[in-house]
């Protein structure tokens, strides 16, 4: 019984970290109603800037993360103000936008491998492992759970509660009519990419500490994170993370009986599967109107 | 001079790039479908030609049983995403693309997994010969498809993009004509493949990857979106634009990533700028 | 627009246009310097400039002009018809089997001589010009198979990089189970993975007794590291170098008993290119060294053949550099043999208390 509690834990753990992506994705779209690829590489710049402010500059571990987290937001921003309202301001058409994104994406993952080089790197942490139920579990795992959780009922509270919220939800559901009532779009979409891209600076610290950076990590995480959002419901960023916990564990459980080299396709299966059947995910958030 | 056949292999690659892009703004420039599939269609009709021709079949023969195999999983994809909205299609076929790619890895027995095919047949023996073939291939192609942006189909697919419910409201079968406009392209991917496959002799699983994605996209754009000429333009410039900057001396430490630092910057720029790209005439609302 | 068609036009003519006749030597590296396999095509250009700084020190006159492959085989093919076309090349080097593949045809039919370091051994018998440099994944998975085997251990799993070694290292272990009577169990993985845990749990549930571990030092971080959370200590045998693999970050950085036991090969490299090197790039790492090691010894033994070849055919640069016994390889090796493969040759150690000691495994 141990090993089925270690496949489900792995699942949980993995599912945390694509929830940690896919929320900032998720939050992103919902509001602008594109896809940010590019959300991967603010990631991958989080992971990269926080190697180099704790472990290059030998900063304090706290002072590193909040310097990461601050320039995570606003290089989210900077990328917005200087492509997407861009091309906004130009009505530009969601085929564009999604190809800007993947530039940016490429843009970005080039200049971390020009300025970092291609090797590996590793924060190093002091990381206890525990026992649970049988199963073993470490430290950063544990936070990364903990806070892929935190952060959902942070986002919740944020769009229930705060005036903020309310704003973004407004934009989300009619752009038009938020305008009617006062609403500035534009500002409310600068600051959806300051919270969504704080997200990929968490995410990209956290996944840093725990699976080790490379130039190329942003795409592949971003890929499993719209994944699980599409699974969950990709304009819902409670739908966003759980959909990721399912991608997660089914991918995790997957490969106990496929071979273990299938585990993407399951993703993309998965993904190909709820596209077809269910694309407004399983808790069914309708994007557009028919 | 022995440049003329670098411009030969160039003008090879753009003539095989060139009937992909026209193919794919038939699905994304006319019918307004987003298809993220079309680099799976080039790798099927790769692999398909490779592996047949491998096993003895005529060449021709392989190759465009390339193009059908393309085409029959261009009907299939399209059956099911048809129906979906603009983004969540572009998902749905950027996934087949990526389980084509694991299939492809995986399926070891047939396609030999990440070792790839090599030493697959060429047509001709020389390039300037197997240049002629690609560029009447690609003639036909843009033929193939200028007719069809001037016919009553295609008319009707651009109808489709603009407003598909008045489409439907004047008795036009829309999802006929996206399965066709699909399963079309998709024929023509396929068959760029196959001499893809027979002019470079060698393909793995990376055939699936994202990179040629971005591309192809990038030559669509740039040439713009529901023009045939704009598509074969879009194919050379995007092929000869980044030919200067190898012979800017970068210090070879930063090399490989400077150069696509610049086309991806340059790739920005068009798309601020200009996005409807040199002869496009529209932008998908 | 015109004026954009233009400027290209220009840029790209004004370019091609040949300004030296000079009696240099030319030797073209297409190279992986950006996708997967950045992390060898950079480093190894550091190796490529050492070898033509002392070329030019002793009076020679070479020039290596290096292209991007992008580890794939279109952008090589480009790479290598410029190279071959514009720059007139007299002999490539190329890294990797998509962009060696691809070059291989041109070779043949420039008859250009061409030294390659991959595993496919296709390339080889298809293309008279050509050479190659590396180890062979079949035979490392075998014997480390069969050291495993007969240490006494009857389940074995192999984790696997699904890379091109896969299926030949595959072959390898196959091969020893059929000989042995033992049980092989496989556990792929793509390259970009990032998390082993399950794999790890099959393998405990599948109760393996020991590990043939094939990939690179990003994934040994992690797997050694996620083994040891879930107590997995089994043996495990680096079906990859040292070099590649078993760095020494993945010494310093992994938890001690995870990497007790565990049994690694090296390229010896000789002393006095380390110094130099190390005189050179004071912060370069294993990984690094392997790389460039192996760029400088291309280098030099394609120039040394087509120095003493000069305006002879790529048969004469080929044997000559088949021949070529004088030269002290960075790598320590014996040069090209007869089926001209230049065979590394592993050196063997295992971890025990903070050290790596020698063992004799064959």
């Amino acid at each position: 019984m141990a090993i089925a509690t270690q496949l489900i834990l792995n699942g949980i753990i993995a599912g945390a970290i694509y929830a940690l992506v896919a929320s900032g994705f998720s939050l992103i779209y919902s509001v602008t109603k594109f896809m940010h690829f590019a959300h991967g590489a603010v990631l991958a710049l989080g992971a990269y800037l926080m190697y180099s402010f704790a472990v290059i500059l030998g900063l304090n571990f706290w002072l590193a993360i909040l310097l990461t987290l601050v320039c995570s937001g606003f290089a989210g921003v900077v990328m917005d103000q200087l492509v997407y309202k861009q091309l906004r301001k130009r009505k530009a058409s969601g085929a564009v936008l999604l190809i800007a994104s993947i530039a940016l994406m490429t843009l970005i993952t080039s200049l971390i491998l020009a300025f970092w080089g291609a090797d590996v790197k590793t924060v190093p942490t002091v990381n206890p492992v525990f026992d649970f139920l049988g199963a073993r579990i470490t430290l950063t795992q544990i936070i990364i759970v903990v806070v892929s959780v935190v952060l959902l009922l942070g986002l919740w509270l944020l769009m229930k509660k705060t005036k903020l919220g309310k704003a973004m939800r407004a934009v989300a559901d009619n752009k038009d009519v938020a305008m009617t009532v006062g609403i500035n779009p534009e500002r409310i979409y600068t600051y959806t990419f300051i919270i969504g891209s704080f997200l990929a600076g968490v995410a990209g610290i956290l996944i840093g500490i725990e699976q080790n950076l490379y130039p190329q990590m942003g795409l592949s995480l971003v890929i499993k994170g719209f994944t699980g959002a599409v699974i969950g419901s990709l304009a819902s960023v409670p739908g966003a993370v759980l959909g990721s916990f399912i991608l997660g564990l089914v991918e995790n459980i997957g490969i106990w009986w496929l071979p273990s080299g299938y585990k993407d396709a399951i993703a993309f299966v998965l993904l190909f599967i709820f596209l077809l059947f269910r694309p407004s995910g399983l808790l069914g958030v309708k994007v557009r109107e028919v | 001079m022995a440049f003329i056949n670098y411009l030969i292999h160039l003008a090879i690659l753009i003539g095989i790039y060139s009937i992909l892009t026209v193919s794919l703004n038939l699905a994304v420039g006319f019918t307004g479908l987003l298809n993220m599939g079309h680099v799976g269609f080039f790798g099927i009709g790769a692999y398909t030609s490779a592996l047949l021709s491998l096993a003895g079949f005529p060449i021709w023969l392989s190759i465009l049983c390339g193009g059908l195999l393309a085409m029959i999983s261009g009907l299939l994809l399209a059956l099911p995403t048809t129906r979906l909205k603009g983004d969540y299609l572009a998902l749905a076929t950027l996934g087949f693309t990526f389980i084509m790619g694991s299939v492809a890895r995986n399926w070891t027995d047939v396609t030999r997994g990440a070792l790839g095919i090599p030493g697959i047949p060429k047509i001709v023996k020389g390039n300037p010969e197997f240049l002629v073939i690609v560029l009447i291939i690609a003639a036909i192609t843009y033929f193939v498809f200028w007719k069809i942006s001037k016919s009553r189909f295609g008319k009707t697919c651009e109808a489709i993009r603009d407003d598909e419910l008045a489409a439907k409201m004047l008795g036009k079968d829309t999802f006929k004509h996206k399965i066709a406009a699909l399963g079309i392209s998709a024929f023509f991917a396929g068959i760029g493949g196959a001499l893809f496959a027979h002019y470079i002799t060698f393909i793995d699983p990376s055939i699936f990857g994202i990179g040629d994605l971005i591309l192809l996209f990038s030559m669509l754009i740039v040439g713009g979106l529901a023009s045939v000429k704009g598509s074969a333009i879009g194919t050379i410039i995007l092929f000869l634009l980044p030919e200067p900057l190898r012979f800017i001396g970068f210090p070879s430490s930063i090399l490989g990533p400077m150069r696509e630092i610049i086309f991806a910057l340059i790739l920005l720029l068009i798309l601020i700028y200009r996005p409807k790209g040199f002869f496009g005439r529209v932008d998908l609302a | 627009m015109k004026q954009f068609i233009a400027l290209i036009a220009f840029l790209f003519l004004s370019a091609c246009v040949q300004v030296e006749q000079s009696e240099s030597i030319k030797i073209g590296a297409v190279l992986p310097l950006s996708g997967w396999g950045a992390y060898w095509g950079s480093p190894e250009q550091k190796g490529i400039a050492l070898a033509v700084d002392e070329i030019r020190a002793q009076g020679g006159k070479i020039e290596v002009i290096i292209e991007d492959s992008k580890t794939g085989a279109k952008d090589a093919a480009t790479a290598g018809s410029k190279l071959i076309n514009i720059d007139k090349v007299q002999g490539i080097i190329s890294e990797f089997a998509a962009p060696s593949s691809s070059i291989s045809p041109m070779s043949v039919e420039s008859r250009i001589p061409v030294i390659y370091d991959a595993l496919s051994k296709k390339i080889l018998s298809e293309n008279p010009y050509a050479l190659k440099v590396y180890f062979d994944s079949e035979k490392e998975c075998y014997v480390a198979t069969k050291y495993l085997a007969q240490k006494g251990y009857k389940v074995i799993g192999g984790v696997i990089l699904n890379l091109d070694f896969s299926p030949e290292c595959k072959r390898g272990m196959d091969k020893t189970a059929g000989e042995n009577e033992i049980a092989v169990k496989y556990y792929d993985f793509d390259a970009d993975t990032t998390d082993f845990k399950t794999i790890i749990t099959k393998m405990q549930n599948d109760k393996i007794e020991s590990v043939v571990f094939i990939g690179y030092e990003d994934h040994a971080l992690i797997f050694f590291k996620q083994r040891s959370d879930l107590g997995f200590i089994v043996p495990v045998f680096t079906g990859t170098s040292k070099a590649d693999t078993f760095t020494d970050k993945v010494i310093s950085e992994s938890p001690k008993e995870s990497l007790e036991g565990t049994i690694t090969y090296d390229q010896k490299i000789r002393e006095g290119f380390v110094q130099k090197m190390n005189a050179r790039h004071p912060e370069i790492t294993d990984p690094d060294l392997f790389a460039a090691a192996t760029g400088y010894d291309e280098i030099m033994y394609l120039y040394r053949g087509l120095s003493k070849c000069s305006g002879k055919s790529a048969e004469c640069v080929v044997s000559a550099i088949m021949s070529d016994k004088d030269y002290q390889s960075a790598l320590e090796t014996e040069g090209f043999g007869a089926d001209r493969v230049m065979h590394l040759i592993p050196s063997y150690s295992t971890y025990s208390k903070g050290e790596l000691i020698p063992l004799e495994v064959e």
